[in-house]
């Protein structure tokens, strides 16, 4: 009797080993009804390699102009300079969502290396003056793209010509700053091609930390970013603000934040509709949700059509333009379909980073 | 004969209650809960979850009535942690037990009271095994406590002691069962519908989960397994078929959700079904001289009986209010409301100085991690706890009089979103209770 009951508890205890090996996820090749690899592979291939590519073919022209002009600050040296700065920035509103793997180190998030905005003057300007240009600091906001920007846009270009015919610690700071941007944005390239771009597709289930929770949350997080940080906070819509701060907005100097804004969006659109449109159409009330979500989508652009690239948007919020009130609501509405609506039918939404669900 | 049914049922009452049986399983099962919370804990201080869920946070949403209890952050927390593996280890080996119960009851709750956010069902169940680990005489045998003091020796306990954990079990699965009994779960196979598919790359079994039936069968299986398990463990014929199904049941729950150690506690502790009396051979051990009866104390009954039937009304206690339990959540938790509903929301909060009536939006990530904002986007009472915390901060920045309203838009089950709180309230003006809240708009 005892030793029948020994033999079937170790029945059991082996019949659950048997499942939990069975069900190890080892090797074996899964099946998929909806392909997350290939969706995957597509953002991946499509939209980061060729952003990150491109990013970094600016960037380095970047650095070549900004050693041009610091070697000789003529007009033409700092209007190539400017040229190729804008382009960065154009390159890198096409790559800043993708803050994760690569893009995240110990010292922190790419986004916030290379595009910490607004930049401080202060900061910049008392570097500059104790002609230290190691960089090796935590303040964002004295380098990255919008520092750079600050260098080369912050004042006619009569007086930037003076300032860096005058200043060689100028000099030395912008070039530090252009091959941090360089060295950071070539790290990127190289490590999505190197391996991760494989290994992002690669990883394809829906737990916290697959490649597909991944991208949807830094889909999130980067359009609340956009949102918040480049339209609602120098709008002086964030909570506590009592008035606006249209020098907060994103590329203040050079004018061309309604081009970012564009570009930002415009990628994220692209992320959404080459990812996880898809998907949404092969699951359970996805097709709804994904035609609701497209349906704002173009509602947000037809506003943002309204805007010009030319217009600065900095006077567009103090002169209280309606349009933009508009594009806020509309921004405000999509919220909902990304965040909430596509996770929960996707079944991403259960999942946590910190913690169990039950 | 009223009288007579009384006082027979008395009698079977005392005659139950003076029943003993070895002290061996109720040990075992003292040292499986010790090993598993030992686990638990352990698991839980390694994943980095101390610091990410009590140390980290500006904000709790802490519980009616205990809204008190707080986290005593750095490095008051990894010490409460520390003391409670100390004192999982204490239940485990049977070591200076009945301060190490009670000291590890006490500090589980504390730390499932500082924040809401975290609730889980079977956290619940831990602390309400914890308790009753305080009343049992569950280190008689085999226990530091028995080599210590040889008086604590006993080779018998009464039958009750095991019982009450077997009951407690069967609390678990019943409830559990009995929430599955509603329309989206068995008609619509919802919400597993939505996460079965999630999980087709899972290697062997994956293909099965993108198979529409699969969800089917899942739901109305999970439905039979959870009311069947309490008879089905109880029967002596059919326990060791109901326990094969318990280790089945969990190891593809746990597979398939994050739900941390849920499935290893249940597993563990429905082993109170199966452990036989004589597994340790108790009575063939130095204990000749240790047979002695365990009084069981007059107020382990009343005791026990409001436990118990507690745990009986609570989950019932949403039919005091109106509207759908899914959506208000008045009467959710402390109920085995397992993985019913795949809910999901978006909440924006405006803050609206009353004196200028200049209004701002606020960025959630600025106040709460990932998984409060998560929580708090589609429960009405956090919206609120949240708002009421809102304005107390834009106060110290220097808002007059903040209003504080939200756009809250929630999924249930895959449906189009809906606001779930009225807009125009100020959410900061109302408090959270047991009232029917009236900021909650319904769902139809």
């Amino acid at each position: 009797m005892k030793r029948a009951r020994i033999i079937r508890l170790c029945t059991v205890v082996l019949a659950t080993c048997t499942m939990v090996m069975a069900c190890n996820p080892s090797g074996t090749q899964p099946t998929d009804s909806y392909n997350r690899k290939a969706m995957l592979a597509t953002v991946a291939d499509s939209i980061v390699l060729p952003g990150y590519s491109a990013l970094e073919q600016t960037a380095a022209l970047l650095q070549a102009s900004v050693i041009r002009f610091s070697i000789s600050p003529s007009l033409s040296n700092l209007n190539d300079a400017k040229a190729a700065w804008k382009s960065t920035l154009k390159q890198w509103q096409h790559v800043t969502l993708f803050d994760f793997g690569p893009a995240e180190s110990l010292y922190g998030f790419a986004s916030a290396e290379l595009g910490t905005f607004p930049p401080s003057p202060l900061k910049i300007e008392s570097y500059i003056a104790a002609n230290d240009s190691t960089l090796s600091n935590y303040d964002r906001d004295s380098r990255g793209i919008l520092g750079m920007e600050y260098l080369l846009f912050h004042t006619s270009p009569d007086s930037i010509i003076q300032e860096f015919s005058a200043e060689p610690a100028r000099k030395a700071y912008a070039r530090a700053v252009a091959q941090r941007i360089y060295s950071e944005c070539s790290r990127l390239l190289s490590a999505w091609i190197g391996a991760y771009a494989a290994q992002f597709a690669s990883n394809n289930g829906t737990d916290a930390g697959s490649s597909t929770t991944l991208l949807f949350n830094a889909l999130n997080v980067s359009y609340e970013a956009l949102k918040n940080y480049k339209l609602a906070l120098p709008m002086g819509r964030r909570a506590g603000q009592t008035t606006a701060q249209p020098t907060k907005v994103e590329a203040y100097y050079s004018a061309s934040s309604v081009m970012s804004l564009k570009e930002h969006f415009a990628t994220i659109e692209l992320v959404w509709e080459k990812g996880f449109s898809g998907y949404l159409n092969a699951v359970t009330s996805g097709s709804r949700v994904a035609t609701e979500t497209r349906d704002q989508f173009v509602k947000v652009k037809s506003v943002l059509a309204q805007l010009n690239e030319s217009e600065n948007l900095a006077t567009l919020i103090q002169q209280n333009d309606p349009r933009l009130e508009s594009l806020f609501v509309e921004m405000q509405k999509l919220t909902r379909f990304l965040k909430s609506e596509a996770s929960s039918v996707l079944g991403i939404s259960i999942t946590y980073s910190s913690g169990d669900g039950d | 004969m009223a009288t007579s049914f009384f006082q027979r049922a008395t009698n079977t009452y005392r005659y139950y209650l003076g029943q003993v049986t070895s002290a061996a399983p109720l040990a075992f099962m003292r040292m499986v809960f010790g090993m598993l919370m030992v686990f638990g804990a352990v698991r839980f201080v390694a994943l980095g979850w101390v610091e990410e869920q009590y140390i980290k946070p500006i904000v709790h949403f802490g519980y009616t009535g205990f809204e008190w209890v707080g986290s005593v952050g750095y490095p008051g927390m990894y010490i409460v942690f520390a003391l409670m593996i100390a004192s999982a280890i204490g239940v485990m080996l049977g070591a200076w037990y009945r301060a190490s119960s009670i000291s590890f009851f006490l500090l589980f709750t504390y730390v499932e009271l500082i924040d809401k956010t975290y609730y889980l069902n079977h956290y619940y169940f831990v602390s309400l095994v914890a308790f009753l680990f305080c009343l049992l005489p569950a280190h008689r045998v085999f226990s530091v406590d028995s080599l210590r003091k040889r008086w604590t020796l006993n080779a018998t306990v009464p039958r009750w002691t095991v019982d009450v954990l077997k009951v407690q079990i069967c609390m678990v699965y019943f409830f559990a069962g009995i929430a599955k009994l509603q329309p989206d779960w068995l008609f619509n196979a919802l919400p597993l519908r939505i996460w079965l598919p999630a999980h087709d790359s899972l290697p062997l079994i994956g293909w099965l989960f993108a198979l529409p039936a699969t969800a089917w069968i899942f739901s109305w299986m999970g439905m039979v397994f959870d009311i069947s398990m309490p008879f089905l463990l109880w029967n002596k014929r059919t326990k060791w078929y109901a326990y094969a199904a318990v280790i089945g049941f969990h190891t593809v729950t746990g597979l398939l959700f994050q739900i941390g150690v849920f499935p290893l506690v249940m597993i563990g502790m429905t082993l109170v079904f199966l452990i036989p009396q004589n597994f340790f051979r108790t009575e063939h051990r130095a204990l000749a001289g240790s047979v002695k009866t365990i009084q069981t104390s007059a107020w382990i009954t009343p005791l026990l009986t409001v436990f118990f039937v507690a745990q009986i009304l609570i989950p019932f206690r949403f039919l005091l209010y109106n509207g759908d339990l899914y959506w208000n959540e008045e009467g959710y938790r402390f109920s085995w409301r397992v993985m019913l509903m795949e809910k999901s929301g978006a909440a924006t909060f405006t803050v609206t100085d009353s004196m200028t009536g200049t209004s701002g939006i606020v960025d959630n990530r600025e106040f709460l991690n990932s998984h409060q904002e998560k929580q708090m986007s589609f429960q009405p009472d956090m919206v609120v706890q949240y708002a009421r915390w809102l304005k107390k901060h834009y106060q110290e920045l220097g808002v007059k009089e903040p209003v504080v309203t939200a756009d809250v838009w929630v999924t249930l089950n895959g449906r189009p979103s809906r606001l779930l709180v009225n807009p125009t309230t100020n959410l900061a003006a109302e408090e959270v209770g047991w009232h029917q809240y009236a900021w909650v708009l319904p769902n139809e």
